[in-house]
Protein backbone atom coordinates (compact mmCIF):
# COMPACT_ATOMS: atom_id res chain seq x y z
CA UNK A 1 0.00 0.00 0.00
CA UNK A 2 1.15 3.35 -0.78
CA UNK A 3 0.50 6.70 0.71
CA UNK A 4 -2.52 6.87 3.44
CA UNK A 5 -4.90 3.76 3.69
CA UNK A 6 -7.72 5.78 3.18
CA UNK A 7 -6.62 7.46 0.11
CA UNK A 8 -7.90 6.01 -2.94
CA UNK A 9 -6.52 3.02 -4.07
CA UNK A 10 -6.06 3.77 -7.94
CA UNK A 11 -5.36 0.20 -10.17
CA UNK A 12 -5.58 1.70 -13.50
CA UNK A 13 -6.63 4.84 -15.78
CA UNK A 14 -9.01 4.50 -18.92
CA UNK A 15 -8.40 7.98 -20.38
CA UNK A 16 -8.98 10.29 -17.63
CA UNK A 17 -10.72 8.28 -15.33
CA UNK A 18 -8.77 6.62 -12.27
CA UNK A 19 -10.02 3.21 -11.52
CA UNK A 20 -9.86 2.72 -8.00
CA UNK A 21 -9.92 -0.61 -6.40
CA UNK A 22 -13.24 0.04 -4.82
CA UNK A 23 -14.97 0.50 -7.79
CA UNK A 24 -13.24 -2.73 -9.24
CA UNK A 25 -14.36 -5.15 -7.13
CA UNK A 26 -17.90 -3.44 -7.20
CA UNK A 27 -17.95 -4.29 -10.82
CA UNK A 28 -16.84 -8.39 -9.80
CA UNK A 29 -19.42 -8.38 -7.81
CA UNK A 30 -21.81 -5.80 -10.59
CA UNK A 31 -20.62 -8.76 -13.12
CA UNK A 32 -21.02 -12.16 -10.33
CA UNK A 33 -24.29 -10.64 -9.80
CA UNK A 34 -25.84 -10.52 -13.24
CA UNK A 35 -24.23 -13.48 -13.76
CA UNK A 36 -26.37 -15.36 -11.25
CA UNK A 37 -29.94 -13.19 -11.96
CA UNK A 38 -29.20 -14.50 -15.83
CA UNK A 39 -28.97 -17.75 -14.73
CA UNK A 40 -31.28 -17.64 -11.75
CA UNK A 41 -34.20 -15.76 -14.26
CA UNK A 42 -34.27 -18.48 -16.02
CA UNK A 43 -35.14 -21.43 -13.24
CA UNK A 44 -37.40 -18.96 -12.03
CA UNK A 45 -39.81 -18.80 -14.63
CA UNK A 46 -39.95 -22.98 -14.68
CA UNK A 47 -40.45 -23.17 -11.08
CA UNK A 48 -38.34 -24.99 -8.62
CA UNK A 49 -36.45 -24.71 -4.94
CA UNK A 50 -34.23 -21.38 -6.58
CA UNK A 51 -37.37 -19.74 -7.84
CA UNK A 52 -39.07 -20.22 -4.34
CA UNK A 53 -35.99 -19.00 -2.61
CA UNK A 54 -35.58 -16.43 -4.48
CA UNK A 55 -39.36 -15.52 -3.53
CA UNK A 56 -38.49 -15.92 -0.48
CA UNK A 57 -35.78 -13.27 -0.37
CA UNK A 58 -38.32 -10.61 -2.48
CA UNK A 59 -41.11 -11.30 0.07
CA UNK A 60 -39.35 -10.67 3.41
CA UNK A 61 -37.70 -7.45 1.67
CA UNK A 62 -41.11 -6.10 1.13
CA UNK A 63 -42.28 -7.45 4.41
CA UNK A 64 -39.85 -5.15 6.29
CA UNK A 65 -40.81 -2.77 4.13
CA UNK A 66 -44.21 -2.83 4.18
CA UNK A 67 -43.66 -3.46 8.19
CA UNK A 68 -41.64 0.12 8.46
CA UNK A 69 -44.05 1.84 5.37
CA UNK A 70 -47.33 0.34 6.37
CA UNK A 71 -47.88 1.18 3.01
CA UNK A 72 -47.71 -0.62 -0.17
CA UNK A 73 -43.94 -1.68 -0.70
CA UNK A 74 -43.54 -1.59 -4.50
CA UNK A 75 -42.43 1.58 -5.39
CA UNK A 76 -39.76 1.47 -2.79
CA UNK A 77 -38.68 -2.51 -3.17
CA UNK A 78 -36.28 -1.83 -6.56
CA UNK A 79 -34.27 1.41 -4.20
CA UNK A 80 -34.39 -0.30 -0.79
CA UNK A 81 -34.00 -3.82 -2.17
CA UNK A 82 -31.39 -3.62 -4.10
CA UNK A 83 -29.44 -1.23 -1.10
CA UNK A 84 -29.54 -3.62 0.99
CA UNK A 85 -28.36 -6.56 -1.61
CA UNK A 86 -25.86 -4.11 -2.78
CA UNK A 87 -24.21 -3.16 0.67
CA UNK A 88 -24.30 -6.89 1.75
CA UNK A 89 -22.26 -8.20 -0.97
CA UNK A 90 -20.06 -5.48 -0.93
CA UNK A 91 -19.39 -5.80 2.78
CA UNK A 92 -18.82 -9.44 2.19
CA UNK A 93 -15.92 -8.55 -0.85
CA UNK A 94 -13.86 -8.65 2.68
CA UNK A 95 -13.88 -12.34 2.97
CA UNK A 96 -12.04 -12.55 -0.86
CA UNK A 97 -8.89 -13.18 -0.70
CA UNK A 98 -7.17 -9.90 -2.76
CA UNK A 99 -10.82 -7.66 -2.45
CA UNK A 100 -11.25 -5.34 -0.13
CA UNK A 101 -15.27 -4.01 0.66
CA UNK A 102 -16.04 -0.98 -1.49
CA UNK A 103 -18.03 0.06 1.61
CA UNK A 104 -14.82 0.64 3.36
CA UNK A 105 -13.79 3.92 1.38
CA UNK A 106 -15.60 6.68 1.86
CA UNK A 107 -16.96 7.08 -1.92
CA UNK A 108 -19.18 4.20 -1.93
CA UNK A 109 -20.55 5.02 1.40
CA UNK A 110 -20.55 8.39 0.06
CA UNK A 111 -22.89 7.94 -3.35
CA UNK A 112 -25.05 5.43 -1.54
CA UNK A 113 -26.04 8.09 1.20
CA UNK A 114 -26.43 10.86 -1.49
CA UNK A 115 -28.79 8.80 -3.94
CA UNK A 116 -30.77 8.34 -0.46
CA UNK A 117 -30.75 11.91 0.04
CA UNK A 118 -32.06 12.52 -3.26
CA UNK A 119 -34.73 9.66 -3.20
CA UNK A 120 -36.14 11.00 -0.41
CA UNK A 121 -36.98 13.90 -1.88
CA UNK A 122 -38.05 12.78 -5.19
CA UNK A 123 -40.38 10.05 -3.04
CA UNK A 124 -41.49 12.82 -1.12
CA UNK A 125 -42.45 15.23 -3.66
CA UNK A 126 -44.15 12.44 -5.71
CA UNK A 127 -46.51 11.34 -2.56
CA UNK A 128 -47.20 15.35 -1.50
CA UNK A 129 -46.78 17.48 -4.20
CA UNK A 130 -43.81 19.85 -4.04
CA UNK A 131 -45.62 22.66 -2.11
CA UNK A 132 -46.86 20.08 0.32
CA UNK A 133 -43.91 18.90 0.91
CA UNK A 134 -41.80 21.90 1.51
CA UNK A 135 -44.22 22.76 3.52
CA UNK A 136 -43.25 20.41 6.51
CA UNK A 137 -39.60 22.02 6.52
CA UNK A 138 -41.19 24.82 8.46
CA UNK A 139 -43.30 22.87 10.70
CA UNK A 140 -43.62 22.55 13.48
CA UNK A 141 -42.57 26.64 13.36
CA UNK A 142 -40.87 28.67 10.52
CA UNK A 143 -38.14 29.30 12.67
CA UNK A 144 -37.01 25.61 12.75
CA UNK A 145 -36.30 25.95 9.12
CA UNK A 146 -32.70 26.30 9.42
CA UNK A 147 -32.51 22.96 11.85
CA UNK A 148 -34.44 21.09 10.00
CA UNK A 149 -32.43 21.55 6.64
CA UNK A 150 -29.31 20.94 9.34
CA UNK A 151 -30.64 17.41 10.31
CA UNK A 152 -31.59 16.71 6.74
CA UNK A 153 -27.87 16.80 5.85
CA UNK A 154 -26.34 15.69 9.08
CA UNK A 155 -28.48 12.62 9.01
CA UNK A 156 -27.38 11.84 5.40
CA UNK A 157 -23.96 12.45 6.14
CA UNK A 158 -24.02 10.35 9.42
CA UNK A 159 -25.25 7.75 7.03
CA UNK A 160 -22.35 7.88 5.46
CA UNK A 161 -19.72 7.41 7.82
CA UNK A 162 -21.69 5.30 10.05
CA UNK A 163 -21.48 2.73 6.88
CA UNK A 164 -17.91 3.92 6.05
CA UNK A 165 -16.62 4.12 9.80
CA UNK A 166 -17.42 0.30 10.42
CA UNK A 167 -16.29 -1.00 7.08
CA UNK A 168 -13.18 0.68 7.50
CA UNK A 169 -12.58 0.40 11.40
CA UNK A 170 -13.09 -3.58 10.71
CA UNK A 171 -10.64 -3.55 8.02
CA UNK A 172 -7.99 -1.79 9.65
CA UNK A 173 -8.54 -3.82 12.85
CA UNK A 174 -7.95 -7.11 10.30
CA UNK A 175 -4.81 -5.92 9.27
CA UNK A 176 -3.22 -4.92 12.36
CA UNK A 177 -4.19 -8.78 13.46
CA UNK A 178 -2.68 -9.94 10.52
CA UNK A 179 0.44 -8.14 11.06
CA UNK A 180 0.38 -8.76 14.63
CA UNK A 181 -0.80 -12.88 14.94
CA UNK A 182 0.06 -13.97 11.46
CA UNK A 183 -2.14 -15.82 9.48
CA UNK A 184 -4.88 -18.07 10.87
CA UNK A 185 -5.78 -15.59 14.04
CA UNK A 186 -7.49 -13.43 11.83
CA UNK A 187 -10.39 -15.79 11.09
CA UNK A 188 -13.03 -15.11 13.52
CA UNK A 189 -12.33 -11.79 12.78
CA UNK A 190 -13.97 -12.40 9.27
CA UNK A 191 -16.88 -14.50 10.62
CA UNK A 192 -17.43 -11.17 12.84
CA UNK A 193 -16.64 -9.04 9.80
CA UNK A 194 -19.93 -11.39 7.76
CA UNK A 195 -22.20 -10.34 10.41
CA UNK A 196 -21.28 -6.79 10.61
CA UNK A 197 -21.90 -6.48 7.26
CA UNK A 198 -24.82 -7.90 7.42
CA UNK A 199 -25.99 -6.09 10.19
CA UNK A 200 -24.32 -2.72 8.74
CA UNK A 201 -26.62 -3.28 5.31
CA UNK A 202 -29.63 -4.15 7.59
CA UNK A 203 -29.50 -0.74 9.69
CA UNK A 204 -28.27 1.26 6.53
CA UNK A 205 -31.34 -0.21 4.45
CA UNK A 206 -33.47 0.70 7.58
CA UNK A 207 -32.79 4.13 7.92
CA UNK A 208 -32.89 5.00 4.39
CA UNK A 209 -36.71 3.40 4.57
CA UNK A 210 -37.34 5.39 7.82
CA UNK A 211 -36.25 8.60 5.99
CA UNK A 212 -38.41 7.74 2.87
CA UNK A 213 -41.06 7.02 4.64
CA UNK A 214 -40.94 10.58 7.23
CA UNK A 215 -40.84 11.98 3.72
CA UNK A 216 -43.90 10.52 1.94
CA UNK A 217 -45.78 11.02 5.61
CA UNK A 218 -46.33 7.27 6.46
CA UNK A 219 -43.77 7.33 9.01
CA UNK A 220 -42.76 10.29 11.80
CA UNK A 221 -39.67 11.09 12.72
CA UNK B 1 -8.08 11.94 3.75
CA UNK B 2 -9.06 13.08 -0.13
CA UNK B 3 -12.43 12.18 -2.14
CA UNK B 4 -11.96 10.66 -5.38
CA UNK B 5 -14.74 12.43 -7.24
CA UNK B 6 -14.54 9.88 -9.86
CA UNK B 7 -14.78 6.98 -7.65
CA UNK B 8 -17.70 8.65 -6.23
CA UNK B 9 -19.38 9.17 -9.58
CA UNK B 10 -18.56 5.49 -10.56
CA UNK B 11 -20.30 3.84 -7.75
CA UNK B 12 -23.23 6.30 -8.00
CA UNK B 13 -23.59 5.19 -11.35
CA UNK B 14 -22.85 1.30 -10.29
CA UNK B 15 -25.43 1.26 -8.18
CA UNK B 16 -27.63 2.58 -9.89
CA UNK B 17 -27.33 -0.14 -12.41
CA UNK B 18 -27.35 -2.72 -9.60
CA UNK B 19 -30.81 -1.11 -9.17
CA UNK B 20 -31.75 -1.88 -12.71
CA UNK B 21 -30.47 -5.14 -13.00
CA UNK B 22 -32.17 -6.56 -9.87
CA UNK B 23 -35.71 -4.90 -11.00
CA UNK B 24 -34.93 -6.21 -14.07
CA UNK B 25 -33.89 -9.84 -13.18
CA UNK B 26 -34.72 -10.24 -10.02
CA UNK B 27 -38.24 -8.44 -8.62
CA UNK B 28 -40.30 -8.40 -12.04
CA UNK B 29 -39.95 -11.89 -12.83
CA UNK B 30 -40.75 -12.72 -8.97
CA UNK B 31 -43.83 -10.20 -8.59
CA UNK B 32 -44.47 -11.33 -12.29
CA UNK B 33 -44.69 -15.12 -10.81
CA UNK B 34 -46.51 -14.14 -7.79
CA UNK B 35 -49.00 -12.49 -9.30
CA UNK B 36 -49.36 -15.36 -12.10
CA UNK B 37 -49.86 -17.68 -8.97
CA UNK B 38 -52.17 -15.30 -8.03
CA UNK B 39 -54.47 -15.22 -10.62
CA UNK B 40 -54.52 -18.70 -11.05
CA UNK B 41 -55.30 -19.49 -7.28
CA UNK B 42 -57.96 -16.86 -8.03
CA UNK B 43 -59.02 -18.70 -11.39
CA UNK B 44 -59.20 -21.72 -9.16
CA UNK B 45 -61.12 -20.07 -6.62
CA UNK B 46 -63.69 -18.49 -9.22
CA UNK B 47 -63.78 -22.21 -11.00
CA UNK B 48 -64.39 -23.91 -7.57
CA UNK B 49 -67.13 -21.30 -6.85
CA UNK B 50 -69.03 -21.72 -10.13
CA UNK B 51 -68.82 -25.16 -9.82
CA UNK B 52 -69.91 -25.09 -6.04
CA UNK B 53 -72.79 -22.44 -7.77
CA UNK B 54 -73.39 -24.90 -10.64
CA UNK B 55 -73.32 -27.68 -7.72
CA UNK B 56 -75.93 -25.81 -5.98
CA UNK B 57 -78.31 -25.43 -9.01
CA UNK B 58 -77.73 -28.64 -9.93
CA UNK B 59 -79.24 -29.48 -6.26
CA UNK B 60 -81.78 -27.01 -6.13
CA UNK B 61 -83.30 -28.57 -9.56
CA UNK B 62 -82.49 -32.51 -8.24
CA UNK B 63 -84.41 -31.17 -4.82
CA UNK B 64 -87.75 -29.68 -6.71
CA UNK B 65 -87.62 -32.64 -9.37
CA UNK B 66 -87.78 -34.70 -6.52
CA UNK B 67 -90.04 -32.83 -4.75
CA UNK B 68 -92.53 -33.13 -8.00
CA UNK B 69 -91.82 -36.75 -8.24
CA UNK B 70 -92.79 -36.54 -4.70
CA UNK B 71 -96.47 -34.77 -5.49
CA UNK B 72 -96.83 -36.73 -8.25
CA UNK B 73 -96.55 -40.00 -6.13
CA UNK B 74 -98.75 -38.54 -3.23
CA UNK B 75 -101.55 -37.32 -6.48
CA UNK B 76 -100.74 -41.00 -7.79
CA UNK B 77 -101.35 -42.67 -4.41
CA UNK B 78 -104.76 -40.76 -3.82
CA UNK B 79 -105.81 -41.41 -7.53
CA UNK B 80 -105.09 -44.85 -6.54
CA UNK B 81 -106.43 -45.02 -3.04
CA UNK B 82 -110.00 -43.38 -4.37
CA UNK B 83 -110.08 -45.80 -6.99
CA UNK B 84 -109.74 -48.61 -5.32
CA UNK B 85 -111.95 -47.38 -2.72
CA UNK B 86 -114.90 -46.44 -5.58
CA UNK B 87 -113.88 -50.13 -6.75
CA UNK B 88 -114.25 -51.40 -3.27
CA UNK B 89 -117.81 -49.69 -2.46
CA UNK B 90 -118.55 -51.12 -6.15
CA UNK B 91 -117.91 -54.81 -5.76
CA UNK B 92 -119.74 -54.30 -1.74
CA UNK B 93 -122.63 -52.46 -3.09
CA UNK B 94 -122.86 -55.80 -6.24
CA UNK B 95 -121.97 -58.24 -3.31
CA UNK B 96 -125.02 -56.53 -1.52
CA UNK B 97 -127.05 -56.61 -4.36
CA UNK B 98 -126.47 -59.71 -5.19
CA UNK B 99 -126.64 -61.43 -1.50
CA UNK B 100 -129.81 -59.62 -1.45
CA UNK B 101 -131.08 -61.26 -4.51
CA UNK B 102 -129.94 -64.58 -3.43
CA UNK B 103 -131.63 -64.31 0.18
CA UNK B 104 -135.01 -63.36 -1.71
CA UNK B 105 -134.89 -66.18 -3.84
CA UNK B 106 -133.41 -68.34 -1.32
CA UNK B 107 -136.55 -67.15 1.38
CA UNK B 108 -138.96 -67.45 -1.87
CA UNK B 109 -137.41 -71.08 -2.41
CA UNK B 110 -137.61 -71.93 1.15
CA UNK B 111 -141.17 -70.45 1.15
CA UNK B 112 -142.24 -72.23 -1.81
CA UNK B 113 -141.00 -75.35 -0.25
CA UNK B 114 -142.73 -74.88 3.57
CA UNK B 115 -146.09 -74.27 1.47
CA UNK B 116 -145.47 -77.40 -0.25
CA UNK B 117 -144.31 -79.36 2.56
CA UNK B 118 -147.16 -77.54 4.66
CA UNK B 119 -149.59 -78.81 1.92
CA UNK B 120 -147.63 -82.30 1.42
CA UNK B 121 -148.24 -82.32 5.28
CA UNK B 122 -151.99 -81.34 5.33
CA UNK B 123 -152.44 -84.28 2.27
CA UNK B 124 -150.41 -86.87 4.89
CA UNK B 125 -152.60 -85.91 7.99
CA UNK B 126 -155.43 -86.11 5.80
CA UNK B 127 -154.35 -89.45 4.60
CA UNK B 128 -153.65 -90.27 8.02
CA UNK B 129 -156.69 -89.40 9.41
CA UNK B 130 -158.44 -91.22 6.96
CA UNK B 131 -156.52 -94.10 7.65
CA UNK B 132 -157.33 -93.65 11.25
CA UNK B 133 -161.02 -93.28 11.09
CA UNK B 134 -160.92 -95.80 9.23
CA UNK B 135 -158.92 -97.59 11.31
CA UNK B 136 -161.13 -97.21 14.40
CA UNK B 137 -164.15 -97.09 12.20
CA UNK B 138 -164.10 -100.39 10.77
CA UNK B 139 -166.36 -103.15 11.40
CA UNK B 140 -167.73 -101.00 14.29
CA UNK B 141 -171.07 -100.87 14.55
CA UNK B 142 -173.09 -97.25 15.00
CA UNK B 143 -175.87 -98.89 16.61
CA UNK B 144 -175.39 -99.26 20.29
CA UNK B 145 -177.34 -102.28 20.85
CA UNK B 146 -174.80 -104.13 17.78
CA UNK B 147 -172.03 -102.98 19.22
CA UNK B 148 -172.90 -104.26 22.91
CA UNK B 149 -173.63 -107.51 21.24
CA UNK B 150 -170.49 -107.44 19.04
CA UNK B 151 -168.50 -106.57 22.21
CA UNK B 152 -170.05 -109.50 24.33
CA UNK B 153 -169.22 -111.67 21.40
CA UNK B 154 -166.16 -110.43 21.10
CA UNK B 155 -164.90 -110.53 24.59
CA UNK B 156 -163.97 -114.45 25.67
CA UNK B 157 -165.10 -116.46 28.50
CA UNK B 158 -162.24 -115.23 30.87
CA UNK B 159 -162.97 -111.83 30.54
CA UNK B 160 -166.90 -112.24 31.06
CA UNK B 161 -166.19 -114.07 34.09
CA UNK B 162 -163.78 -111.04 35.06
CA UNK B 163 -166.96 -108.88 34.73
CA UNK B 164 -169.12 -111.04 36.67
CA UNK B 165 -166.33 -111.46 39.48
CA UNK B 166 -166.70 -107.92 40.02
CA UNK B 167 -170.63 -107.18 39.82
CA UNK B 168 -170.29 -109.71 42.05
CA UNK B 169 -169.16 -107.70 44.84
CA UNK B 170 -171.78 -105.40 44.31
CA UNK B 171 -171.65 -102.29 42.13
CA UNK B 172 -173.56 -101.18 39.07
CA UNK B 173 -172.97 -102.13 35.37
CA UNK B 174 -173.05 -98.16 34.05
CA UNK B 175 -173.96 -98.07 30.24
CA UNK B 176 -172.63 -95.08 29.06
CA UNK B 177 -173.58 -93.63 24.80
CA UNK B 178 -174.11 -90.80 23.05
CA UNK B 179 -177.48 -90.27 22.51
CA UNK B 180 -180.55 -91.33 24.63
CA UNK B 181 -181.46 -95.11 24.90
CA UNK B 182 -185.16 -96.20 23.89
CA UNK B 183 -186.36 -98.26 26.37
CA UNK B 184 -186.84 -100.90 23.87
CA UNK B 185 -183.21 -100.44 23.35
CA UNK B 186 -182.52 -100.82 26.88
CA UNK B 187 -184.48 -103.95 27.34
CA UNK B 188 -182.72 -106.09 24.62
CA UNK B 189 -179.26 -104.15 26.17
CA UNK B 190 -180.34 -105.72 29.65
CA UNK B 191 -181.10 -109.11 27.95
CA UNK B 192 -177.94 -109.59 25.81
CA UNK B 193 -175.72 -108.85 29.53
CA UNK B 194 -178.19 -111.26 30.99
CA UNK B 195 -177.54 -113.67 28.36
CA UNK B 196 -173.61 -113.14 28.21
CA UNK B 197 -173.16 -112.85 31.92
CA UNK B 198 -176.03 -115.52 33.09
CA UNK B 199 -177.15 -113.24 35.34
CA UNK B 200 -179.27 -110.07 35.48
CA UNK B 201 -176.91 -106.73 36.63
CA UNK B 202 -177.94 -103.75 38.14
CA UNK B 203 -177.86 -101.46 35.06
CA UNK B 204 -177.68 -97.81 34.77
CA UNK B 205 -177.85 -95.64 31.79
CA UNK B 206 -175.72 -92.13 31.04
CA UNK B 207 -174.56 -89.99 27.98
CA UNK B 208 -170.95 -88.57 27.43
CA UNK B 209 -171.00 -86.83 24.30
CA UNK B 210 -167.59 -87.60 23.75
CA UNK B 211 -167.41 -91.11 22.86
CA UNK B 212 -168.74 -90.33 20.10
CA UNK B 213 -170.23 -93.32 18.94
CA UNK B 214 -170.70 -96.99 20.23
CA UNK B 215 -170.48 -97.62 24.10
CA UNK B 216 -168.38 -97.11 27.30
CA UNK B 217 -169.68 -100.39 29.82
CA UNK B 218 -168.54 -99.15 33.13
CA UNK B 219 -167.66 -101.65 36.01
CA UNK B 220 -166.89 -100.98 39.38
CA UNK B 221 -163.31 -101.43 39.44
CA UNK B 222 -162.72 -101.64 35.23
CA UNK B 223 -164.26 -99.91 32.01
CA UNK B 224 -164.97 -101.76 28.80
CA UNK B 225 -164.76 -99.42 25.98
CA UNK B 226 -166.29 -99.49 22.49
CA UNK B 227 -166.67 -96.41 21.78
CA UNK B 228 -165.54 -94.36 18.81
CA UNK B 229 -163.57 -92.82 20.91
CA UNK B 230 -161.88 -95.34 22.42
CA UNK B 231 -160.97 -96.77 18.99
CA UNK B 232 -159.52 -93.65 17.91
CA UNK B 233 -157.79 -93.56 20.61
CA UNK B 234 -156.41 -96.92 20.50
CA UNK B 235 -155.73 -96.76 16.66
CA UNK B 236 -153.69 -92.90 17.54
CA UNK B 237 -151.69 -95.22 20.23
CA UNK B 238 -150.72 -97.75 17.50
CA UNK B 239 -150.34 -95.23 15.22
CA UNK B 240 -147.69 -93.27 17.20
CA UNK B 241 -146.33 -96.54 18.05
CA UNK B 242 -145.77 -97.50 14.09
CA UNK B 243 -147.57 -100.76 14.87
CA UNK B 244 -150.67 -101.81 12.93
CA UNK B 245 -152.61 -103.99 14.06
CA UNK B 246 -155.59 -105.35 11.75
Amino acid sequence: MEGSPLSPDILFQIGPVPISRAVMTTWVIMALLGAGLAAAFRLVRSGGALATALEILVTTLADQIEDILGRDPRPFLPLLGSLFIFIVLANLAAVLPGATPPTGHIETPAALALIVFLSVHYFGIRAKGLREYLRHYLEPNPFLLPLNVLSELTRTFSLMIRLFGNMMSHEFVIAIVVLLAGLLLPIPFLLLGVLIGIIQAYIFTVLATVYIGAAVGAVDT
Amino acid sequence: MEIDWWTLALQTINFLVVVWLLSRFLYRPVRRMIEAREASDRAAAEDAQKKADEADTLRAEYQRKLAEFDEQMRNREAELHEAMQREREQTLADARKDAEELRAKVRSEIDEARKRAVADLREEIAALARDLAEKALSGAPADPLACLEAELARREATDLERMRQDLATGGTLTVVTVAELSEDIRERMRGALTDALGESPDLAFETDPNLLGGLRLRLPHGVLDASVAGRLATAAMAMAGGEHDA
